[in-house]
C-alpha cells in the first residue's frame, strides 16, 4: 500500500509535467503522452511529420519541463558522423589529443529531420541509442543517464530524404506524427505568446533525477501473464499478415519489448500499477506502425486492422 | 467417510510436535472444534434425555461463543464434580449404566466437558476422534435420509477442524480453508460410495435394539381413544407395491391385531389362541375373492404384528441371498401374521391376499369369542330385544348396523370421555366417537346377542404415490368380525355411521374438524405433493441405501461376474479402485490449467454475454474499459455497477494481487455480486 501511495503521489508529479507540456503543444494531450511514455521508457521517440507542426517544440518542450540538458543537431546531407559523436583534437599547446565531445554528448538530443542525413551519418547514431555509449577513436565514452533522442523526419514522399532503415526504425520505441491542430488549438496557437519566447521563460517542473526514478518506477509496473498473451497473440498476428504480403515485416521480439515498456510507461502516466490490455492497445499504433511499413502513413491502418482483429480475452 | 477421517486423526496425533507453544490449540480452531461438537451433538439431541443433553451442549456453546469465552478452560475442581453428576444423572435416569442408551448419553456429555478443558493440539485430535464417533451413534436412533442430512454439515466440520489442526501458520486464511475442505469432500465421495457398496456388511446388526423405545402405531390393547390419538399422527406406516391390480379404496382394509380379549372396558389380544398355527395349505380352501400378490415395506413398530390385505392367503416372505424364498413370520388361527421377533428394522416381505371379507374357520370359536363381562347393562338389554326379533344371525348382525346408520350417531376424533359402563354410555348418551368405540360395542352387541365375535385393528385406506402406495397413521382402523355360518365375516359400523371414511379416507369422514386437528397447510395442494416427493424420496432411501444388505450386495457381486468375492479380493479391488480414482483426480490438473478460463474472465464472459443477447456485444477488439464505457451511454442506470465489475475485472485479472488465489477470487465474487445486481435489462 505504501509504494502505491508514493506511486500516486508521483503520478500527481507526472501530471504537472504533461500539463506543462501541454501549454507547449495545444491541443494534443495523447501524442504529449505518448512522447512522455517513450522517454519514461527508457526508449527514444521519433516524430514523422510535415514541417512546421510542432515537432522541434515538443523536444524543446519536453527538455525543457524536465529538466534535462539537450542538444539540437540539424542533419543535413552533408552532416558527418563526427559532427554528432565528436572528434579528438591535437592540441598543440599540450602535445595531445583532445576530444571534442559533439552534441550527443547531452541528456536530450534533438535530431532535427534526421532523415536528411546519409545513412552514415544515421547509423553514427545506432551504437548511442542503443547502448548509450559513443566509440570515438577506439575509445568508448559513456553518455549521460537519461539519453534520449528526439528524432524528427520528413514524410518520405517529400524531395532529398534518405529514408532509414529497418534496423534503425526498430531502434525507436515508437514514432508518432503530430498532425495539424485543430481549430480551437490553432487559434490559440495563432493569438498566444510565441512558442519560442514560452520555451525561453518556462521553468522545469521536473529534474533528471526524478526522470530516473520514474523509468525505475516504470519497469517495475506489473504485467500480468494474460497481457504477455495479448503481447504474443498481437506480434504473432503482424508476422502472419507480413507472411501474407499484407506488410513488410512482422513485429520483431525487441518491438514486443517496446511494446510492452511503452505499456508500462503508459500504465503509470495513468496511475496505475498494472498494465492493462487498455493501455497496449493505446501504444500499439506508435509502436507498430513505422515498424510494419517503414512510414506511418502506411503502417496506421495495418496496425489498426491488426488491434481490431486480435481480440482480448 | 468417517472411517477415513479416524484414521487420518490418529495419524496427526502421533505427529504432535514437541515445542510446548506449537502444541497449544489456536483460539480460531477451538472455535471450530466447538462448531464440531455442537453439530455433532445436535442430532443426538432428539434422542437423548432433554435435561441432560442439553447442558452438554450448553458448556460447548459457552466456550464457542466469542462473548462469553475467556480463553480459558474449566478447573478440575469443577470439572470432576461435573463428571460425577453426569454419571449419577445418567445412572438415575436410565437405572443403569450398561446399555446402548445411557453409553452413548455419557459419551455425549463427556465431549462436551472434553471440548472444554481443551487447550492442546492432542485434546483436538481426541476431540476429533470423539465426534466421528458420537456421530455414529446417532444411527442407533434413526437411520433415515433425514439422519443422513444432519451428519453433512458435522461430517464437513470434522474435515474443517482437521484442517484447522494442522495449519500452524496464518497464511491460510478460513476461506481457503474451506474451499480446500468443501474439495476434499467432493473427491472422497465417489470413494465413500465405493467403501459403502463394497465393504460387508452384518446380515443383521446387533445394536438396532430400541427397547423402551415410544412408536407410534398399533398396540395390543384398544381403548376408547387409543386409535384416535393414532389418527393425528400424519407417520407412515407402511407402504406397498402391487403387483398388478391396485385394490380400490373400500378394499383396502389391512388386517393387524386381532383383539378377542375384553375385560369390559379395553379390547386386547388374547394371550393363548396366538400359539395356535394356521397352514397355508387350508387357505386354499377359500377359494372365492381374487387373489393379489403385493410387497410392504413396514417401517419399524418394534411390535411383532405384520399386516396384510384383507384375507392373508399365503406367508410373508422375503428373498434370501440364494435366490429362494424365506417365510419370516407365522400365522395363527385367527389369521394374524407375526414374526418371531419384533419389528427392529424396516422390514419388506411379499405377501399374497384374497380380496374378500370372509374366511373359513375350521376350528369353531371359544367362549372367549362371546366374553361380555358384566357391565353395559343396557347394552345387553338392547341385544336381547333384537334378538328377539330374528333368528338368522346375518339379519341380526345387519340390523344393529342399520341401528348405527339410524340413530343420530356423529362421528369424530374427540369423543367425550366416558364412564365405567363405556358402552352404555356411548351408545345411549354421547353417540359421538371414533372407529374404535363403534367396533367396540359393535362386537359387545354381537356377543350379547349370542354371535361369537372380535375387534379387528389395522388400517383402513391408503394413499397411491407413484408406483406404491402409502398407509399412513392415521389411516388405522378398527372393524369387527362375527363368525356366521362358519366364517369369519367382516362388518365394518364405523361405515354405516360415516360411509366416507371408508370410501374416501379419514380426512373426508372428518371434514372440518380435521383441519383443526392436523396441520392445516396439508390440504394445500402444493404442500401435499411435495408431502409426497419427499416420502417416495424417504422410500427409495430405504430401499437403496437402508435395504442394502449382504443380499443386494452379493447381488451386486453377481453383475459384476464376481461370485462372492473373498475379503482380500474385495480389499484390492477397493485399493485398485481409490487409485484410478486418484489418478483420474491428480492426471488432467496439467492438462485443463492450459485451457481452462479464469473465473474472472468467466464472469466477464457472462456480462458480455447478458449485454450481448440486449443487442450490445462487445466487438472484436474493443477494450473492457471501451465497452463499458459504451454500455453506461446506454444504460446509465448501471453505471456505477458497470464502474465496479471493470476495476474488478481489472483488479482479478491484471493486477499483482489478482495472480494470488485470493485476490483473483475476491474480485470474481464481487463480479459476480454486482452482474447479478444488475438483473434484469430492459
Amino acid at each position: 500500500m505504501a509504494s502505491r501511495k508514493k506511486l500516486h503521489d508521483d503520478d500527481g508529479h507526472v501530471e504537472a509535467v504533461l500539463a506543462q507540456l501541454d501549454t507547449f503543444i495545444v491541443g494534443k494531450p495523447h501524442e504529449t503522452k505518448l512522447a512522455l511514455a517513450a522517454l519514461l521508457a527508457g526508449g527514444h521517440l521519433l516524430v514523422e511529420d510535415l514541417p512546421g507542426v510542432g515537432k522541434t517544440t515538443l523536444a524543446r518542450a519536453l527538455a525543457a519541463t524536465l529538466g534535462l540538458a539537450w542538444n539540437r543537431v540539424q542533419f543535413t546531407s552533408d552532416l558527418l558522423p563526427a559532427d554528432v559523436t565528436g572528434i579528438s583534437i591535437f592540441d598543440v599547446t599540450r602535445q595531445e589529443f583532445r576530444l571534442h565531445k559533439g552534441p550527443i554528448f547531452t541528456s536530450l538530443l534533438l535530431a532535427d529531420e534526421i532523415n536528411r542525413a546519409p545513412p552514415k551519418t544515421q547509423s553514427a547514431l545506432l551504437e548511442a541509442m542503443e547502448e548509450a555509449q559513443v566509440t570515438i577513436d577506439g575509445k568508448r565514452h559513456t553518455l549521460d543517464k537519461p539519453f534520449f533522442v528526439v528524432a524528427t523526419q520528413n514524410p518520405l514522399e517529400q524531395l532529398g530524404v534518405y529514408p532509414l532503415p529497418e534496423s534503425q526504425l526498430d531502434r525507436f520505441i515508437c514514432c508518432i506524427e503530430l498532425g495539424y491542430p485543430h481549430s480551437d488549438a490553432e487559434r490559440s496557437l495563432l493569438t498566444g505568446d510565441s512558442r519560442q519566447q514560452m520555451l525561453h521563460s518556462a521553468g522545469s517542473v521536473a529534474s533528471a533525477d526524478n526522470v530516473l526514478f520514474w523509468q525505475a518506477r516504470a519497469r517495475q509496473i506489473f504485467t500480468a501473464p494474460p497481457i504477455l498473451d495479448y503481447t504474443q497473440a498481437l506480434l504473432a498476428a503482424t508476422r502472419e499478415l507480413a507472411a501474407k504480403g499484407g506488410c513488410a515485416a512482422g513485429l520483431s521480439p525487441r518491438a514486443g519489448l517496446s511494446l510492452l515498456a511503452m505499456s508500462r510507461a503508459w500504465a503509470m502516466i495513468q496511475g496505475r500499477d498494472m498494465v492493462l490490455p487498455e493501455d497496449l492497445q493505446a501504444v500499439f499504433t506508435c509502436v507498430a506502425a513505422h515498424r510494419l511499413a517503414g512510414s506511418l502513413k502506411r503502417g496506421t491502418p495495418i496496425a489498426r486492422d491488426i488491434l481490431t482483429a486480435v481480440d482480448m480475452v | 467417510m468417517s472411517e477415513n477421517i479416524d484414521i487420518v486423526t490418529i495419524d496427526l496425533a502421533e505427529k504432535e510436535p514437541s515445542v510446548l507453544r506449537k502444541e497449544r490449540l489456536r483460539r480460531d480452531t477451538r472455535r471450530i472444534l466447538g462448531i464440531t461438537v455442537l453439530l455433532t451433538q445436535l442430532p443426538l439431541m432428539f434422542h437423548l434425555p432433554l435435561w441432560l443433553s442439553i447442558p452438554g451442549m450448553f458448556l460447548v456453546l459457552w466456550k464457542t461463543v466469542p462473548t462469553f469465552d475467556n480463553g480459558r478452560t474449566i478447573s478440575p475442581l469443577y470439572m470432576t464434580p461435573l463428571v460425577i453428576v453426569a454419571a449419577l444423572g445418567t445412572l438415575w435416569h436410565y437405572g443403569h449404566f450398561f446399555s446402548r442408551d445411557p453409553c452413548v448419553t455419557f459419551l455425549f456429555l463427556l465431549t462436551g466437558f472434553k471440548f472444554s478443558e481443551s487447550t492442546r493440539k492432542y485434546d483436538g485430535s481426541l476431540l476429533i476422534v470423539l465426534c466421528a464417533f458420537l456421530l455414529l451413534t446417532q444411527f442407533f436412533y434413526w437411520q433415515s435420509m433425514l439422519a443422513a442430512f444432519f451428519t453433512l454439515p458435522a461430517l464437513f466440520f470434522i474435515g474443517l477442524s482437521l484442517f484447522s489442526l494442522q495449519r500452524d501458520t496464518s497464511t491460510v486464511n478460513t476461506r481457503q480453508m474451506v474451499h480446500l475442505t468443501s474439495k476434499l469432500f467432493v473427491q472422497a465421495m465417489p470413494i465413500a460410495v465405493l467403501l459403502f457398496l463394497a465393504i460387508p456388511r452384518l446380515s443383521a446388526p446387533g445394536w438396532g435394539d430400541g427397547s423402551g423405545k415410544a412408536v407410534t402405531g398399533l398396540s395390543s390393547r384398544m381403548s376408547p381413544g387409543s386409535v384416535a390419538e393414532l389418527s393425528k399422527s400424519n407417520e407412515v406406516a407402511f407402504r406397498v407395491e402391487f403387483d398388478s391390480y391396485t385394490p380400490l379404496p373400500p378394499e383396502r382394509y389391512w388386517r393387524g391385531p386381532v383383539l378377542n380379549g375384553f375385560d369390559g372396558f379395553d379390547w386386547f389380544i388374547q394371550p393363548g389362541i396366538t400359539t395356535n398355527t394356521f397352514s397355508t395349505t387350508s387357505a386354499a380352501t377359500d377359494a372365492s375373492g381374487q387373489l393379489i400378490n403385493y410387497t410392504v415395506t413396514m417401517e419399524p413398530t418394534y411390535n411383532p404384528w405384520l399386516l396384510a390385505l384383507d384375507t392373508p392367503a399365503s406367508m410373508p416372505t422375503i428373498q434370501s441371498a440364494d435366490g429362494s424364498r424365506k417365510s419370516i413370520g407365522r400365522m395363527d388361527s385367527q389369521r394374524q401374521l407375526t414374526t418371531a421377533d419384533n419389528l427392529r428394522r424396516a422390514t419388506r416381505y411379499q405377501m399374497s391376499s384374497r380380496l374378500t371379507d370372509r374366511f373359513r374357520s375350521d376350528t369353531p370359536p371359544g367362549a372367549d369369542s362371546l366374553f361380555t363381562g358384566s357391565t353395559n347393562s343396557r347394552t345387553r338389554a338392547l341385544a336381547m330385544k333384537m334378538r328377539s326379533e330374528t333368528d338368522n344371525d346375518t339379519v341380526l348382525a345387519n340390523r344393529i348396523l342399520r341401528w348405527f346408520n339410524e340413530e343420530n350417531f356423529y362421528y369424530t376424533l374427540n369423543p367425550p370421555t366416558l364412564g365405567a359402563h363405556s358402552i352404555d354410555d356411548f351408545l345411549f348418551s354421547s353417540r359421538s366417537g371414533f372407529c374404535e368405540h363403534y367396533a367396540g360395542s359393535f362386537v359387545f352387541l354381537l356377543r350379547a346377542a349370542g354371535i361369537p365375535a372380535r375387534v379387528v385393528t389395522g388400517y383402513q385406506g391408503g394413499e397411491q404415490n407413484g408406483d406404491y402406495m402409502i398407509v399412513r397413521q392415521s389411516d388405522a382402523h378398527a372393524w369387527a368380525e362375527a363368525y356366521i355360518e362358519g366364517q369369519w365375516q367382516r362388518f365394518d359400523p364405523t361405515a354405516a355411521v360415516a360411509p366416507q371414511r371408508v370410501e374416501g379416507g379419514i380426512n373426508a369422514a372428518l371434514g372440518d374438524e380435521r383441519q383443526s386437528l392436523l396441520q392445516k397447510p396439508l390440504e394445500w395442494h402444493w404442500v401435499k405433493s411435495a408431502g409426497l416427493q419427499w416420502d417416495s424420496l424417504n422410500y427409495a432411501w430405504q430401499r437403496m441405501v437402508i435395504g442394502f444388505d449382504d443380499k443386494s450386495q452379493d447381488n451386486l457381486w453377481k453383475k459384476i461376474g464376481l461370485d462372492s468375492p473373498s475379503g482380500w479380493l474385495i480389499a484390492v479391488l477397493l485399493v485398485l479402485a481409490a487409485c484410478v480414482w486418484i489418478l483420474i483426480i491428480l492426471l488432467p490438473t496439467s492438462l485443463r490449467d492450459q485451457t481452462r478460463v479464469s473465473p474472472c474472465e468467466q464472469q466477464w464472459h457472462r456480462l458480455c454475454k447478458k449485454f450481448a443477447a440486449n443487442g450490445c456485444a462487445r466487438q472484436s477488439g474493443e477494450s473492457a474499459t471501451d465497452y463499458v464505457e459504451r454500455l453506461s451511454l446506454r444504460w446509465p442506470q448501471h453505471r456505477r455497477k458497470l464502474l465496479r465489475i471493470l476495476a474488478c475485472y481489472h483488479s482479478g485479472l491484471f493486477s499483482r494481487q489478482g495472480q494470488q488465489p485470493q485476490g483473483h477470487q475476491d474480485s470474481t465474487e464481487e463480479m459476480k455480486r454486482e452482474i447479478s445486481l444488475i438483473g434484469k435489462l430492459s
